[in-house]
């Protein structure tokens, strides 16, 4: 067969499909309810590749100082022993520089008349450097986006890096996730988790989850033989070192009992625990690689979160709810929730959601929904400013393009009013990412910066945008004092 | 206009991509006009060659003309001088320069991050051939990176392969170096193998073109088989599952974690001998033939057998430039194992510069050394029943799916990740909600893994079909497979489904 005939083939296969290409309809051709054909168009031929790497993503990236390790830094010490401590350490970065921020950091947005609405917070912060506050603790609450710790984890660790703190914050006593880089964890007794968002458990009738929306169930202790939790440490990272730890738990009965066994001695028994909610505080001097935690809950009772914490300095909670989009506050316990963020006492709370929403829900519902909860947070932690984060961008395929899906900027705006409206704070992750067509580069950017499901944020790419968030929050901490 | 001639990173001449296939139509267009000139044929295509490489690899193409001309000059010293030293020193420089090519751009990071882990070190890495341009040439080359050209691994084995063969005295050096440069750069095979010998393509240059009707069928039907398994079923997987997995292990249950693995097992043999198909039938469509790279490799009755069935260009490869050399099995039982697992653990670096690609081939090294402990002692090494066969089958399956792990994942620790949850977290009550909401994936899976086990005689009889019918059916064959390929490559995203909370 002569190449010439091959080529003549070749054409011949080109034209037919260019004739299919001409004859089918830009919508394609419906064949049953979920099966739709379809083919390239001419303009297919000459539309811009979304996969191209969007400009500033790439600038996003050369300014970027983070790896896919929230705690790598060459610079801290990591021989340091004083920031369990009350003290508050010096800091060993240099801190946010107001200058330099100013012309890169893509800033928080405020309600009109409530741009000093921080100040609470970073008078605490100051507070903090000059050793007149000894703690405080930022609730960041989200979805999926900040599970494993991830987003939360990097602004954890600059902030007590520059105000003092350590430790993981809150984190539920069985966890879905089990790659927490500070801790490996298992359990002993048969142990139930039951979340409030996600798919509930209908044999749950109350709706005391705790602020974290969801519970473990403490299995009742069998003679001597008490369910424990086992927490093994990582000491060497800043959120593996904590000197406190507190319980936060629901007996059915009183005269429950913890013991806290730590390098396999059992160096405390809390005793005559009351029925009902309370916070089991415990504090240990020296690090702890090895915790057991035992209970002996006579009928059982409900783990709402443990805090592995510092006495003093710093502390952020990552509460993450797969799935959730931020509208179930108003709808658990309000009376349980409010005990437990008394306790908790935080100086600012973030929310960052609305991700899960972008497929489903009409925006004007969600606006008006997400305003009810942040009445709600306002009603129960008065005083305390909150800080919204929008979705960052997700994309769908079609005809295998991808593209931003079209709900994103009108959940995003729907978030940012009730934000603003509620007097609160919103910084926009979707445009600080690249904004329109910003995932396809950030899923192949080299490495990659998300996950092909064009949702989820790698490591590397979760910090890069967490680092973006510090920077406009450190850059309103400084101009804050800059101002005083 | 312009911007086809350019080199543009992200647009590279790949087999998945319609732009090939254009620059494939104008080859065949000028091919068809010069091809019974066999010099002009041969610089034509060394031409196209360069092309293709320069728009997929952009300057790089300079260290494959590099390479072509020391192992052109080089073959010809090895050839022509009288004195055995002489002979010795060419051989030696060539495998010598084709090494320290493939080291400088392929594992100067490895050997750097390991000699830091090691020495507590803090040495950084230092681009010099782009600081020797810089400063030379007064171009502006980042010098704090080290790029890995595309196919360096590939052509380096076939260069080398040249002038051991020429040293070997099993070939006879080639005349011209156009033609030299058309054998090393080859477009059909130059980035993903197979990895040609010199022995068995160069007397091809000296050939007149033929084809015959049946080998055009065949060859469509490699092409229309390979981007079926490439962009149906191997892209298809990756983006929709097996990406998303394992990329963060400890974000699915165990058992998604052991389905990402079996499809990743999938994914790999229908990327890579899918992206072989196209190059052979593409190849054989300009009238040379490139030999089989896979034969049903799942269908392996032992580790041993599976390496004369995956990758074959490459296994082969090895066999006769390091194992055999290296002694392979005349110094003795021990020596014989020392040697496989140098040859399997050298091979696996070659895979990647990395420790995951080092311990995949040094599991697979310790496969074979067990296995030929085993087949002393089994009572069933000789049986031919199909229990048996079937029993051989799915244990080497299965052990090659587990030494993936550390193919696959990016690291250790996403590797050690991967095992956590297998055997922590493995929640047996969620899979059926895991199948029924991944069901296109794991039809998509079971249709690849039921077309490569059915029988030969299955996959013969379709070929013999499909060469037998005439050329208008074929081409509206051509049209519709890819009008399928479409409809997948254009297929919404699977979304992201939580199982657990």
């Amino acid at each position: 067969m002569k190449p010439f005939r091959i080529f003549i083939f070749f054409v011949v296969v080109l034209l037919l499909l260019s004739i299919i290409a001409l004859l089918m309809p830009e919508q394609g051709i419906g064949v049953t309810g979920d099966l739709r054909l379809s083919f390239l168009s001419v303009s297919d031929l000459f539309r811009e590749d979304t996969l191209k790497m969007n400009k500033s993503v790439e600038r996003l990236m050369a300014g970027a100082t983070v790896t896919d390790d929230p705690e790598s830094d060459p610079e801290e010490d990591l021989a340091r022993t004083d920031d369990t401590g009350g003290e508050v350490p010096q800091p060993v970065v240099t801190p946010a520089n107001a200058d330099s921020l100013k012309q890169s950091v893509f800033r928080l947005q405020f309600a009109e008349g409530e741009e000093d609405l921080l100040a609470p917070f970073f008078r605490t912060l100051g507070g903090l450097r000059n050793g007149s506050v000894v703690r405080t603790r930022i609730l960041h609450f989200g979805d999926s986006q900040i599970e494993d710790d991830r987003m939360t984890a990097l602004i954890r660790y600059r902030l007590q890096q520059y105000f003092g703190g350590s430790g993981t914050g809150l984190v539920p006593a069985i966890p879905i996730f089990s790659g927490h880089m500070a801790y490996e964890q298992d359990q002993e007794g048969e142990w139930l988790r039951y979340t409030f968002f996600g798919k509930r458990d209908s044999t749950i009738r109350h709706n005391s989850y705790g602020v974290m929306g969801a519970f473990a169930s403490v299995p009742i202790a069998e003679d001597a033989d008490w369910p424990l939790l086992h927490f093994r440490f990582n000491t060497s990272r800043r959120t593996g070192r904590f000197n406190r730890i507190r319980i936060f738990l629901h007996s059915y009965v009183d005269k429950a009992s913890i013991a806290f066994q730590v390098n396999d001695t059992i160096t405390d028994t809390l005793k005559h625990i009351p029925d009902g909610f309370s916070v089991a505080d415990y504090r240990h001097h020296g690090a702890v690689k090895d915790l057991k935690v035992h209970l002996d809950l006579p009928e059982g009772g409900r783990i709402y979160g443990i805090s592995f914490e510092s006495d003093g300095g710093l502390q952020v909670d990552n509460i993450a709810m797969r799935g959730g989009s931020g509208l179930i506050f108003t709808k658990m316990n309000r009376g349980q929730q409010k005990a437990m963020l008394d306790h908790l006492s935080p100086g600012l709370i973030m929310l960052q959601f609305g991700g899960n929403v972008v497929p489903y829900m009409n925006s004007g519902y969600y606006q008006r929904a997400f305003k009810r909860e942040l009445q709600f947070i306002k009603e129960i932690c008065p005083g305390t400013p909150v800080i919204v984060i929008g979705p960052s961008d997700m994309s769908i395929k079609e005809r295998g393009v991808f593209k931003t899906y079209p709900t994103i900027e009108p959940i995003r705006d729907a978030l940012k009013n009730a934000a603003l409206d509620s007097g609160f704070a919103f910084w926009d992750l979707y445009t600080a990412m690249g904004g329109y067509n910003s995932m396809p580069s950030f899923v192949h950017a080299d490495p990659p910066l998300a996950s092909t499901d064009y949702v989820h944020f790698t490591a590397l790419g979760v910090n890069l945008v967490a680092e973006m968030f510090y920077n406009a929050l450190m850059l309103e901490y400084n101009n804050f004092h800059l101002k005083i | 206009m312009l911007d086809i001639f350019l080199f543009d990173p992200e647009n590279p001449l790949i087999f998945t991509r319609l732009f090939f296939w254009l620059f494939y139509v104008v080859v065949l267009l000028v091919y068809s006009i010069i091809y019974k000139e066999r010099a002009v044929r041969n610089a034509f295509l060394f031409a196209a060659s360069l092309f293709f490489y320069w728009k997929t690899s952009g300057l790089f193409f300079l260290i494959l003309v590099f390479s072509t001309a020391s192992d052109f000059y080089l073959g010809n010293l090895i050839h022509y001088s009288h004195r055995k030293g002489w002979k010795k020193f060419g051989v030696i420089m060539s495998v010598f320069i084709n090494l320290f090519m493939l080291s400088y751009f392929k594992y100067t990071y490895f050997f750097v991050d390991t000699v830091n882990a090691l020495f507590n070190l803090d040495i950084e890495v230092v681009n010099h051939l782009a600081l020797w341009s810089n400063r030379l040439t007064d171009t502006h080359f980042d010098v704090s990176m080290i790029l890995l050209p595309v196919g360096i691994s590939f052509y380096t084995f076939q260069t080398i392969s040249y002038t051991v063969d020429v040293y070997r005295r099993k070939v006879d050096p080639v005349k011209h170096i156009l033609d030299f440069g058309f054998y090393v750069s080859f477009f059909p095979q130059l980035v993903a193998g197979p990895i040609v010998r010199a022995s068995e393509f160069i007397p091809q240059l000296y050939k007149r073109y033929s084809l015959s009707y049946q080998e055009f069928g065949f060859a469509l039907f490699l092409i229309l088989k390979g981007l079926f398994k490439k962009m149906v079923i191997g892209d298809y997987l990756a983006l929709n599952f097996i990406d998303r997995v394992f990329s963060n292990p400890t974000g699915f249950s165990g058992f998604e974690n052991l389905m990402a693995l079996f499809g990743y097992s999938l994914q790999v043999y229908v990327d890579f001998s899918g992206y072989t198909d196209i190059a052979i039938g593409v190849a054989l469509l300009l009238g040379f033939r490139i030999p089989k790279n896979f034969n049903s490799p799942y269908k392996a009755t032992s580790v041993g057998n599976f390496w004369k069935r995956w990758h074959i260009s490459l296994s082969s490869w090895l066999r006769d430039y390091l194992y055999i050399p290296l002694g392979g099995n005349r110094k003795g039982r021990i020596m014989t194992d020392v040697n496989l697992m140098i040859t399997m653990l050298l091979g696996g670096l070659w895979h990647g510069a990395s420790w995951q690609f080092l311990v995949w081939g040094g599991l697979n090294g310790v496969g074979l050394v067990v296995y030929k402990l085993w087949k002393r002692i089994s009572p069933y090494e000789k049986s031919k029943h199909r229990a048996v066969r079937f029993w051989k089958i799915f244990n080497t399956f299965l052990f090659i799916t587990f030494t993936r792990i550390w193919f696959r994942s990016e690291s250790m620790e996403k590797a050690n990740q991967f095992i956590y949850q297998v055997t922590r977290e493995f929640n047996g009550s969620i899979i059926p909600q895991v199948l029924w909401s991944y069901r296109l994936v794991f039809l998509v899976m079971a249709l690849g893994y039921f077309t490569h086990w059915v029988p030969e005689r299955w996959k013969l009889a379709l070929l013999d079909w499909f060469i037998r019918i005439p050329i208008w059916a074929k081409v509206l064959i051509t049209a519709l497979v890819i009008f399928a390929i479409y409809q997948s490559w254009s297929a919404e995203l699977q979304p992201f489904i939580y199982f657990q909370f």
